[in-house]
């Protein structure tokens, strides 16, 4: 429902994340997503450090009450998948494949359009 | 007692719910590991999830005991996810394999609002064929519509048909028990259901069946809808506040299911409303100052047409158990924006209790489901216009009339300071400070409440409900609503008129004193 008015039309993306010193958990992947997929009206999506109330984080299908919410780990080629549950209509808001980056690193985030 | 200097050291801060964790089982099974979590704690896995979800709906409906085996019911369709999961569970429900399977004849409306979100015909088109789709792969028969076709309505709609069962009146049991006897014979011997076939195969040819258009060629058809479209659009411009137009649109919407309902003969309407949607349409209406209807706008079923009775299956389902179901198996949905969509947070009543709701759901997790029992609670009690008397009814929601100005009702002293706002103004404009200038001698001037749009409005307002006139109020153009409104407005007035005409010829239904003849 209108989440990917917000990441630019775009409902699939496969991101491989930067290599960096901290783990990439939730909370981090929230805030790489606000600087770089987010294309307008931030507030709409995130509130805080969280998603807004009313937007449901599925982890690998699971809910991600059940997985440590924010603090959750992220792994290699975990799906991640937001649907907003607010009037206006729902759909997937975006499903997010994460390539965890092994090797050294691309410095930018690779997002391919699917 | 708290007093401003005591320092709350021993207080600990609000207690998160507490967390589940993933390591547990499945409450249910307590073999799987859980895929959600339901309510405070209540972890599932997929299986079970499933066989909760299905036998919620069906004992919904087993429950309430509304819907009549071998009736023709309409299934109200937005292509959101409530009803797109509803549209699952009816053919779930009607599959043969399951073993008390639902027994009434499923037909499917989708109206398509485009016209009133701004948005283009190549955008309404991908929707609709988006939507064809999915409606011709239910199977069920299924109805378009334009909200453009309200401008083609007749004035019955507004009128409440008292509903008189032409079958006998058969208990639900018996009912149900005729039915499978009946379908027995059928069975055994003969063809299967030919008038049955016949029905549905015309009811099919049915598909885009526009109020008015019967007859039209082609290009005509096309220029009327434009023109339509255009009224329609005109019509939502003139409302002021997104709240009115939110309340507008349910109405004309509303209007157009029971129409559609009515020409093809359905008696009853599900509509796709989930427990976290009612709860926010319960505290809406409420600031509203629909407080009189809330049992009829959030209830299970909804008689006040009397012919067609609208029922909400989906109203026990939290919207985070129907967004779980549709992720997890693959329920299609289609998403078209509304007018909330991107708007600002205050931007209207709707959005503001909504965000008020939300945001309290998530630190407290059963404020939804305590709204919603609140308002479970709730039932409809007849007038006190005395018990023959049919209680009026509001012109566009159909609902009693509230607005009876008691002393000492909130009613009141709404007018009664609305009276004294107005009569101030005549006294300050003679002392020159008028806005328009020459305001003296003009009887025109913009804060003179005589105008002559002022006069229709006054006497279209006493036909409302509260609610509905606040909704007006922020209508400034009364010439763009439909015509049936109007007409339908006129005529109650020209039998207002007649009956006060006629008042003193009238009998009243009190014993005449005795000492009169």
């Amino acid at each position: 429902g209108g989440a990917e008015l917000l990441f630019d039309g775009v409902k699939k993306h496969q991101v491989t994340l930067p290599c960096q010193p901290e783990p990439w958990d939730i909370r981090n992947l929230l805030k790489w997503i606000k600087q770089n997929l987010l294309k307008e009206r931030p507030e709409l999506f995130i509130q805080g450090d969280t998603v807004r109330p009313g937007i449901l984080v599925l982890i690998n299908d699971a809910d991600w009450e059940l997985m440590g919410e924010l603090d959750y780990k992220l792994q290699d080629q975990d799906n991640v998948v937001f649907i907003s549950t607010l009037h206006g209509g729902v759909s997937s808001l975006g499903n997010l494949t994460c390539l965890n980056s092994k090797s050294a690193a691309e410095p930018e985030a690779l997002v391919q359009r699917q | 007692m708290c007093q401003a200097q005591e320092e709350y050291g021993g207080c600990d801060p609000p207690r998160r719910r507490p967390r589940v964790s993933c390591a547990q089982k499945c409450m249910k099974c307590k073999e799987a590991s859980p895929v959600l979590v339901i309510r405070v704690g209540d972890a599932f896995c997929k299986a079970c999830f499933r066989e909760y979800f299905v036998h919620k709906f069906r004992a919904m409906l087993g429950k309430n005991r509304a819907i009549y085996p071998g009736e023709k019911v309409l299934l109200a369709l937005s292509g959101g996810p409530a009803s797109s999961s509803m549209l699952r569970q009816v053919q779930e429900g009607l599959s043969r394999e399951t073993a008390k399977k639902l027994r009434f004849i499923p037909g499917i409306i989708y109206i398509d609002e485009g016209a009133v979100y701004g948005q283009s015909l190549a955008e309404r088109e991908e929707t609709l064929l988006q939507m064809e789709t999915i409606l011709q792969a239910s199977g069920f028969p299924y109805h378009l519509a334009h909200l453009e076709e309200v401008f083609d309505l007749p004035s019955s709609i507004l009128q409440r048909v008292p509903h008189n069962p032409a079958g006998p009146r058969n208990s639900y049991k018996e009912a149900v028990e005729g039915f499978i006897c009946q379908q027995r014979r059928e069975e055994g011997g003969g063809p299967s259901l030919p008038e049955r076939q016949i029905q549905e195969k015309l009811a099919e040819v049915s598909l885009r069946d526009a109020p008015g258009m019967e007859g039209l060629a082609a290009p005509e058809a096309r220029l009327l809808a434009a023109v339509r479209a255009e009224q329609l659009i005109r019509l939502f411009g003139s409302v002021k506040t997104l709240t009115a137009k939110e309340e507008l649109l349910q109405t004309l919407r509303n209007h157009l299911i029971l129409h559609t309902a009515r020409a093809q003969g359905y008696s009853k309407v599900m509509m796709g409303d989930s427990c976290t949607r009612l709860a926010v349409k319960l505290l809406t209406n409420l600031s509203l100052g629909r407080g009189a209807s809330l049992a009829m706008d959030t209830g299970f079923s909804d008689d006040r047409h009397g012919d067609v009775v609208v029922v909400r299956p989906m109203r026990e389902y939290s919207a985070k158990e129907i967004a779980f179901y549709n992720h997890l198996f693959g329920v299609p949905t289609v998403f078209t924006p509304a007018l909330g969509t991107k708007a600002l947070e205050k931007a209207s009543i709707h959005r503001v209790i909504e965000r008020f709701l939300y945001g309290l759901q998530a630190e407290f997790p059963s404020t939804v489901s305590t709204v919603y029992r609140t308002g479970e609670k709730l039932s409809a009690t007849p007038g006190d216009a005395g018990p023959a008397a049919e209680p009026e009814r509001c012109l566009l929601c159909l609902c009693a009339l509230d607005t009876n100005v008691e002393d000492g009702s909130a009613l009141q002293a709404i007018l009664v300071s609305e009276q004294l706002s107005q009569q101030k103004l005549p006294a300050a404009s003679p002392a020159g400070r008028g806005c328009c200038p020459g305001a003296e001698e003009q009887r025109g001037c913009c804060m003179n409440t005589t105008a002559p749009g002022a006069d229709a409005r006054a006497s279209f307002l006493p036909l409302l409900c509260y609610g509905c006139r606040l909704t007006i109020k922020d209508t400034t153009c009364l010439e763009s609503l439909p015509l049936y409104v109007r007409s339908e407005a006129e005529r109650r007035k020209r039998r207002a008129a007649m009956k006060l005409e006629i008042q003193e010829f009238l009998l009243e239904d009190e014993a005449v004193t005795p000492g009169e003849s």
